[in-house]
């Protein structure tokens, strides 16, 4: 399954990338895939323990079909040590703030950078300021200006999108736009999740080296 | 009850524990009696006997500042991601009680946005986490201890010292390191689950060993690497089950895990695996068994299956190394050793 590359009609391309969603706990990253991959919303949601695994597949255009592999993680400080597993080998990365409270953007960026520094060199990293809709409501609940994450963004190389897991707003827009940034062409060619190059594959495990001549990069740095 | 001379109208006291017991335990605790028994076997009285006033100290503490901010302001964000379809734990909006009231020192300050008032449940949370968290510099808040908590409140008709004195327990002899600010425990604890699979059910072992490259927590053990789908375990021992199984299966685990300890936790772990060797054999990406692992538990409301799946465990481990329990399996030995060694760690 893993390795179906072309869905029959002519021209038809299908891809699988790894997405790794990090932020700060309670910022929204389990709603906004509940979102993506359920269309449903809950006000309160139990805080993620560990990491919980999902995929959702969209379609780009007639042609185009793109599956996500979703690692959703907690976001608590204390399970940033096995942070380096989900994004390893991770093709994008949606990295989660709050827009109304200015300490989870901080957090975001130092998740960018690690990223940046330690994660695969092709990954497509989009930032979202959640809990759009507490904004729309009361305006002087903002604590990050537009301007200024959209500033950081684009000097950082990210998407930015502000988000409302809530209402909907702009959760898919988010994902089809980093779909349409990662490298379908190549992908859909090898006809094997994955195509952000070589760093990568993006089995956590490697296994196709498994034999143990090869242990390739995913491998052993840990 | 009555047999043993004991009340059951609301007990405290319980049998001593016999194998006769033990049958009943595995049976399942009756509801009415569900936390007291769980109190009196973990050893409730015992702790509370040796520190009486812990706990009301702890709560002074925390008045008097000792709660760091960062591990405040994470309980807070979780008192309302715990059980919240629960209907005590639901806001409910048509009682008006002071949100302030009772907050240890100014904790409600950050719900001033949240108009529904709290349930004296969530409250009650609040001060077990926070005093819990001043004593245990060690672990601090850590997420996942709300379900424990949340759970233990909810069976101890809200007596926030028992459960404060069962979260004590858990977190210092049943999963000693488990939830520390570095988690380290928890990866011990994980593998252990997977050396256990590999002594014990060898044919899922060779699916799950992909060879994952997560390094196991002990150093001397580093040939054995953790498979990926190692990480889908990490909330099972954290949380106690809580969200993992049927909350149906999860306090039958808990009657079993109170009464005869953590080893309980590693044979639920185990029968897990088991009860999905077909679906697990039948796929081969790791991904699609990540999948597989991480939905099995959660359909498991055949709680008497998995009992019995875990007594014949039982009876295997006995038969194999008589009355040693689980001490006397390959995987018990390993076990052991780390275990004890984590602890003669920490205890330095």
């Amino acid at each position: 399954m893993a390795a179906r590359s072309q869905q029959g009609r002519p021209g038809a391309r299908f891809a699988q990338f790894k997405l790794v969603l990090l932020g700060e706990s309670a910022v929204g990253k389990s709603s906004l895939v509940l979102r993506f991959v359920k269309d449903q919303f809950d006000d309160y949601r139990e805080s993620t323990i560990g990491a919980a695994f999902l995929t959702q597949t969209i379609a780009l255009d007639e042609q185009t079909t793109v599956k996500f592999e979703i690692w959703d993680t907690a976001g608590q400080e204390r399970y940033k040590s096995l942070a380096p597993m989900y994004y390893r080998n991770a093709n994008c990365a949606v990295v989660v703030y709050d827009i109304t409270q200015a300490s989870s953007l901080d957090k975001a960026k130092s998740w960018v950078k690690e990223l940046q520094r330690q994660a695969n060199e092709n990954i497509i990293i989009a930032l979202a300021g959640n809990k759009a809709d507490l904004v729309a409501e009361q305006p002087d609940k903002r604590a990050v200006q537009t301007a200024d994450a959209q500033a950081y963004a684009r000097e950082s190389n990210l998407l930015f999108f502000e988000t409302s897991a809530k209402t909907a707003e702009n959760v898919k827009e988010l994902f089809t736009e980093i779909a349409k940034k990662l490298p379908i062409e190549q992908a859909s060619q090898r006809g094997m999740r994955g195509a952000a190059g070589r760093p990568g594959g993006v089995d956590l495990g490697n296994r196709q080296e498994a034999g143990g001549a090869a242990g390739g990069p995913g491998g052993c740095n840990c | 009850m009555r047999s043993y001379g004991l009340d059951t109208k609301k007990p405290f006291r319980f049998p001593p524990k016999s194998d006769k017991i033990k049958r009943y335990v595995r049976k399942g605790i009756p509801q009415a009696l569900r936390g007291a028994a769980w109190f009196w076997y973990a050893g409730g009285p015992s702790r509370v006997a040796k520190e009486p006033d812990l706990y009301r100290n702890l709560l002074e503490r925390v008045d008097k500042g000792e709660l760091s901010d960062n591990d405040r302001e994470h309980i807070e964000r979780d008192l309302n991601r715990t059980f919240p379809d629960n209907i005590r734990f639901k806001s409910d909006p048509t009682t008006t009680s002071d949100i302030q009231a009772g907050a240890g020192g100014g904790g409600g300050k950050k719900r001033k946005s949240v108009p529904e008032p709290e349930t004296p449940i969530v409250r009650a949370l609040r001060r077990v986490l926070q005093t819990f968290a001043v004593h245990n510099p060690g672990i601090g808040y850590c997420q996942s201890l709300n379900f424990i908590a949340g759970l233990l409140l909810i069976f101890l008709d809200e007596d926030e010292e028992k459960a404060f004195v069962l979260l004590e327990i858990v977190t210092s002899v049943h999963l000693p390191g488990t939830h520390g600010v570095t988690l380290e425990g928890a990866n011990i604890d994980i593998a252990v689950l997977m050396s256990c699979v590999k002594d014990s059910l060898p044919a899922i072992w060779e699916k799950l060993d992909d060879k994952g490259g997560i390094p196991a927590g002990d150093p001397s053990a580093s040939a054995l690497r953790l498979p990926t789908v190692s990480l889908a375990t990490t909330a099972w021992f954290m949380s106690l089950f809580v969200g993992t199984l049927p909350i149906e299966s999860v306090l039958r685990v808990w009657d079993c895990l109170f009464f005869e300890g953590s080893k309980t936790l590693f044979r639920i772990a185990l029968a897990i695996f088991k009860a999905g060797e077909r679906q697990i054999l039948a796929v081969s990406d790791p991904m699609e068994i990540f999948q597989v692992v991480q939905t099995i538990p959660r359909a498991m409301l055949d709680v008497n299956g998995l009992m019995e799946e875990l007594i014949e465990r039982r009876r295997e481990e006995r038969r194999r190394d008589v009355r040693l329990g689980v001490a006397g399996t390959d995987a018990g030995v390993l076990m052991g050793r780390w275990k004890g060694r984590w602890r003669s760690r920490t205890r330095v």
